[in-house]
């Protein structure tokens, strides 16, 4: 009898969660048999070369930049684009300002198509520059960027950081298959990436309570001694 | 039956799916990661006091390939972190412009605590100075690093790194629960990376067709009580 109570619950909840049981089994088929090695465009882009930093190479000293020194979280000097930049973060974001004068270094369309084909190690060839003012679906939380698309097979698109250069996402048409199937796998349906909102413990609940009596209804069923009609 | 026999099969790995991912969702990633076991320690940089020239630290070198001006958590000093092209990190005074001999034990250990956060004390400071020293839950990192454990419940350690006394990484049990919860879930019990994996590969699409037979199961079941919902009280 208490089998049969068992039974039902398995069942009710299982109509109700049923769906994204199915969901969550075909995204993990899907995360399985996808190539990670192409979702994450490996092999798309050169490693930055490493160019020596010289003493010739720094006309203007931290100092002399003209910054509120209460202000500045971190200083760095570093090649972007082959030019030798400071790297500045402040509460008000980050900044680049070339090491021989202290002028600005922007990371304007001619920058980052120039960034593009440094970086870009496919077969295509670049077909067009976007700038995206804030986060896009395929940048996340990476702020302003530059996409870089080329016709390549694969649909790659390479994103560069408007303030600082930095390439913050290779996406292909791999990704961007993953990434439908990681947003029925997290249920978040807007940022794809949090897997900590209710909606998804609930469900998480309710597909642990299936699968857990399941799982126990299966081993009492397979006992020889039968008390659940079947 | 189908139904069943495919369940028994697949219904451990189910179990174990559903449990490490309701764990995964169930406590905050930022939780996971620890964010309030150590404090956001970034001294703001010092631009008001007298530095070394950067122009004057590279004169003779031709190793650098980055340079970054940093103040250190635990004394407030200002110092030049000089990165090389194998990503091997090394600190300068920025007053006096001269090298900082390596961390000692006890050094680590009073940077490990500015960075700290939580309520207990240092168990144990020490040098893993090869790759092969490297634990698992750190793969891929590089040495030399230091492993500095605390006493709290949580078992917090904090990674630092050798050569520019930064905070590399940390870990705790949380974390550890949820890196073992990821192995479940991904069915690499060994390197917990491999999502591509021949097991994972086999028993997804069981689990598909599991979820499958039951959904139809239990669809067919609904249908058939509500069409004649007297004729027997079997399910």
């Amino acid at each position: 009898m208490k089998l049969l109570v068992l039974r039902k619950l398995h069942r009710w909840v299982a109509l109700v969660v049923g769906l994204q049981l199915l969901a969550w089994s075909v995204s993990g088929v899907v995360f399985a048999w996808l190539d990670h090695h192409g979702v994450d465009g490996e092999g798309l882009v050169a490693a930055p070369v490493s160019r020596t930093l010289g003493s010739g190479d720094v006309g203007v000293e931290p100092a002399a930049l003209g910054l509120d020194p209460a202000q500045v979280g971190a200083l760095s000097l570093q090649a972007v684009n082959g030019h030798w930049v400071y790297r500045i973060e402040t509460a008000r974001g980050v900044e680049l300002r070339r090491a021989q004068d202290g002028a600005p270094y922007r990371i304007d369309a001619t920058v980052a198509r120039e960034l593009a084909a440094a970086a870009y190690r496919g077969d295509g060839r670049l077909s067009t520059m976007h700038f995206h003012d804030g986060a896009t679906v395929e940048t996340r939380t990476a702020g302003a960027t530059w996409q870089a698309q080329f016709d390549d097979a694969t649909g790659t698109s390479l994103y560069f950081s408007a303030d600082d250069g930095a390439l913050v996402a290779v996406r292909t048409d791999a990704w961007r298959l993953k990434d439908v199937f990681w947003m029925l796998h997290t249920m978040d349906y807007r940022g794809r990436d949090d897997f900590n909102h209710p909606l998804v413990v609930v469900a998480a609940v309710a597909a642990l309570w299936v699968a857990g009596t399941g799982l126990w209804l299966l081993v009492r069923v397979f006992r020889p001694r039968r008390d659940v009609p079947s | 039956m189908g139904h069943r026999w495919l369940a028994l099969f697949v219904g451990l790995q189910l179990v174990a799916w559903t449990a490490s991912g309701l764990y995964m969702t169930a406590v905050d990633i930022d939780v996971i990661h620890g964010d309030a076991l150590v404090r956001n320690v970034a001294p703001p940089v010092r631009l008001d006091r007298p530095l070394v020239p950067i122009a004057e630290v590279l004169r003779g070198r031709d190793d650098v390939v980055a340079l970054h001006l940093r103040t250190l958590p635990d004394d407030g000093r200002a110092v030049y972190e000089l990165v090389d092209a194998e990503g091997r990190r090394s600190l300068l005074d920025a007053a006096t412009a001269t090298v900082l001999p390596p961390f000692t034990a006890d050094r680590v250990r009073a940077l490990a605590e500015a960075y700290y956060a939580g309520r207990g004390r240092v168990a144990e400071v020490r040098l893993l100075a090869s790759d092969a020293e490297i634990p698992r839950e750190v793969r891929g990192r590089r040495a030399p690093l230091w492993r500095v454990e605390f006493d709290d419940w949580l078992e917090t350690t904090l990674y630092v790194d050798a050569g520019s006394g930064r905070l590399a990484t940390r870990r705790h049990r949380l974390w550890r629960w949820f890196d073992f919860a990821w192995s479940l879930h991904i069915m690499d019990y060994r390197e917990r990376e491999d999502v591509n994996n021949g097991l994972l590969r086999t028993v997804t699409p069981l689990a598909v067709l599991t979820a499958s037979c039951g959904a139809w199961l239990v669809f067919y079941s609904f249908a058939f009580l509500r069409r004649r919902p007297r004729a027997q009280g079997v399910s």
